[in-house]
């Protein structure tokens, strides 16, 4: 898993400014073909990933793995300049935070290797014939679609779509500010990766919830999910980026104290009590919504690649990591349950705590509020 | 800052104050170790087990309900409320006398032949809902008459003396509804696993009665806002010269006579909660007029269409 994190990042770090540096951040056509060199790749691997048998051949499945992961964050969240508007981005992030987790929660099947490829080789097989349909027609340059794609990358030029709406500076580079949004997704990320990993691991808090035998608990979570991402989606378009880290970090905190009273409480009895599962849905959508539009909305069309790259690589992939290697050495250790989900409560209510500090002091600390 | 520093202060006082009440509530709390309770022993309120043995010996008399949740409970005494059992072990002894029902929600139970239930036995969690006494006819007739006048007339006063706020709560409502409604539903969402979890503290349990009353307050003054904007749109389309407090008034009757209709009232009263939670939440208490971001603006003006 260290490899994985470690090399997709760099990867990831690597493509960005790669991109950023040759232009390619605002190139449409080229971020499509490289697009469909990922989805290729992962389908692929998706394919064989029930035939991996030994060792050298799940280190080789990593590898490539890391690679295509790498090049498809900065390429794919790269795209957003070029095909949706600043005012319509938390939207597009909700009907994708939607469908994703609705899909997951109501249909999990079974968690093995196997069932999973083949649910997902049904998405990304159509897919894959859909967009290498497009490009090839694109890259010809001789068809409709080749002046379709060339009409959608003149969008970027427009202000409606390549002047992020946290944008301040007229550069979009990385700035005090930007590295500020790192750090608070950064403790968004890690302070779900710590709950959840225990969570899903603790039979007496997912059995009636997210591995309920019954589809009913697992289809109220899902819808749960989805009216939670369109709210996410309209408050992520009409407040500002402060108050919505408020709301996040405020209901990882409720949701890790409801988790904790429910074990201190009841450590031994199984209910099927889905108040505290709904809450956690409604904090994984706000933020997933939050993630996924954020960072094009702190970047313009040249600086979209590399910032993503460092975005997704220093919060979401860093926080992950070094979150699930301390959950997996606090379990190994014996640290009960009550505590850990003690610990990573305190820590969502250190972080909003902090940051309705920064609210009081804003002079002092250089941030406007 | 001054005006945080006296707003926590105030904060400070009902919190303070709320606790100042001796005997409003008080419960016995029992987290661990082996715990002996005589016969002299009349506790006031709930007991709460979570784990530890505890004892009641006979001619013992807790005034309100048991709860176990964990631990082990030797019973041989009165208990005039319920006896709720979610986990652990109880043993009713031959004196016992549970005066309420016995809620058996899991953990294993063994009783004395002698043992009293007085009220039912009942199985799994769900928790009986006490029915409550219904006004019929005139009486209740009355007592929404009361409350609606009493609110209208509030609401008259207040655009009289404060009519700002009620005008930015009533603008996010309306000009704004998507965010409001957004924003309302996520903190109806979340407000009552808060309060749940702040009495589950029991050092919060003011805090509930202050965030209750809060509640309560959000409610009263999104109506109002309501009340103001639709007496308003009655004026003018009446084309009769009402004062803004005599528009206030007339709108929030009408709107609390609409809430009492049957069926649409409480699609209504649910749908203009949801919306009115938000449109206070977003003007902040009616401080301040929300704008939204720039970018979220949309124009009619279609010769401001550039095709590609």
């Amino acid at each position: 898993m260290a490899l994985l994190a470690l090399l997709t990042s760099l990867v990831a770090l690597g493509v960005g400014f790669a991109m950023q540096r040759r232009g390619w951040s605002t190139h449409l056509l080229r971020k499509l073909q490289l697009t469909l060199g990922v989805v290729l790749v992962q389908t692929v691997l998706t394919a064989v990933a029930p035939h991996v048998a030994s060792q050298s051949h799940f280190l080789l499945w990593i590898v490539v793995c890391s690679l295509a992961l790498g090049v498809g964050v900065p390429t794919t969240f790269s795209l957003t300049v070029d095909l949706i508007p600043v005012r319509d981005r938390g939207y597009v992030a909700a009907a994708i935070t939607a469908v994703a987790y609705f899909d997951a929660a109501a249909f999990p099947g079974s968690w093995q290797v196997e069932p999973f490829s083949r649910a997902m080789l049904l998405i990304m097989v159509p897919g894959v014939l859909t967009l290498g349909g497009i490009v090839v027609l694109a890259s010809s340059g001789r068809s409709f679609v080749a002046t379709w794609v060339a009409e959608l990358a003149e969008n970027q030029k427009r202000a409606r779509f390549g002047r992020g709406r946290f944008l301040r500076s007229s550069s979009g580079r990385i700035d005090r500010r930007f590295l500020g949004f790192v750090a608070l997704l950064f403790a968004i990320f890690f302070v779900d990766s710590l709950g959840f990993l225990r969570i899903v691991d603790t039979p007496i808090l997912v059995d009636g919830a997210w591995q309920a035998v019954t589809q009913t608990p697992r289809l109220i979570i899902a819808v749960t999910h989805v009216v939670a991402a369109l709210v996410a989606g309209i408050l992520y378009s009409y407040l500002n980026e402060r108050h919505l880290f408020y709301w996040i970090f405020g209901l990882f905190a409720l949701t890790h104290l409801s988790y904790t009273f429910r074990v201190w409480l009841l450590p031994q009895t199984t209910i099927a009590a889905l108040g505290t599962p709904m809450l956690y849905a409604t904090a994984v959508s706000l933020y997933t919504v939050v993630n996924f539009a954020l960072w094009a909305d702190l970047s313009t069309p040249q600086t979209v690649s590399g910032n993503t790259a460092v975005g997704v690589a220093c919060s979401g992939w860093a926080a992950t990591f070094l979150s699930t290697a301390l959950a997996i050495r606090w379990q190994t250790q014996g640290m009960p349950l009550d505590e850990h989900l003690r610990i990573v409560q305190a820590l969502a209510l250190l972080f909003l705590l902090g940051m309705l500090l920064l609210a009081i002091r804003p002079l002092k600390w250089g941030v406007k509020p | 800052m001054k005006k945080l520093i006296r707003s926590v202060c105030i904060f400070l006082l009902v919190l303070l104050l709320a606790g100042c009440d001796d005997g409003v509530y008080s419960s016995t709390l029992i987290f661990k170790g082996s715990h002996t309770f005589g016969p002299e022993t009349n506790l006031p309120g709930d007991v709460l087990l979570r784990a530890g043995t505890a004892e009641f010996s006979a001619g013992s008399q807790v005034n309100g309900t048991v709860y176990v949740v964990g631990g082990e409970l030797l019973a041989n005494g009165r208990i005039a409320g319920d006896l709720a059992v979610l986990d652990g072990a109880v043993t009713l002894g031959p004196e016992a006398v549970v005066g309420g029902d016995l809620q058996d929600g899991g953990g294993t139970k063994r009783r004395a032949n002698k043992a009293v239930v007085q009220g039912e036995t009942i199985t799994g969690l769900a928790l009986p809902l006490e029915e409550t006494s219904q006004l019929a006819g005139w009486q209740a007739t009355a007592r929404w008459l009361v409350g609606a006048l009493l609110l209208a007339a509030l609401g008259g006063l207040l655009t009289r003396w404060q009519s700002q706020p009620l005008h930015n709560v009533a603008e996010a409502a309306t000009a704004h509804w998507l965010p409001a409604a957004a924003l309302g539903l996520l903190g109806l969402l979340i407000l009552p696993t808060l309060l749940v979890m702040m009495a589950f503290t029991i050092v919060l349990l003011p805090l509930v009665i202050i965030l209750s009353l809060l509640i309560f307050l959000v409610w009263g003054l999104g109506i109002i806002s309501m009340g103001a904007q639709l007496g308003r749109w009655l004026a003018v389309q009446l084309g009769q010269p009402i004062s803004p407090g005599w528009a206030t008034f007339g709108g929030t009757l009408l709107l609390m006579g609409l809430y009492a209709l049957p069926w649409i009232g409480g699609l209504l009263l649910g749908g203009t909660a949801v919306l009115l939670f938000g449109a206070v939440l977003l003007s902040r208490f009616g401080t301040q007029t929300y704008e939204p971001p720039a970018t979220v603006i949309r124009t009619e003006n279609l010769s401001a269409y550039e095709r590609p």
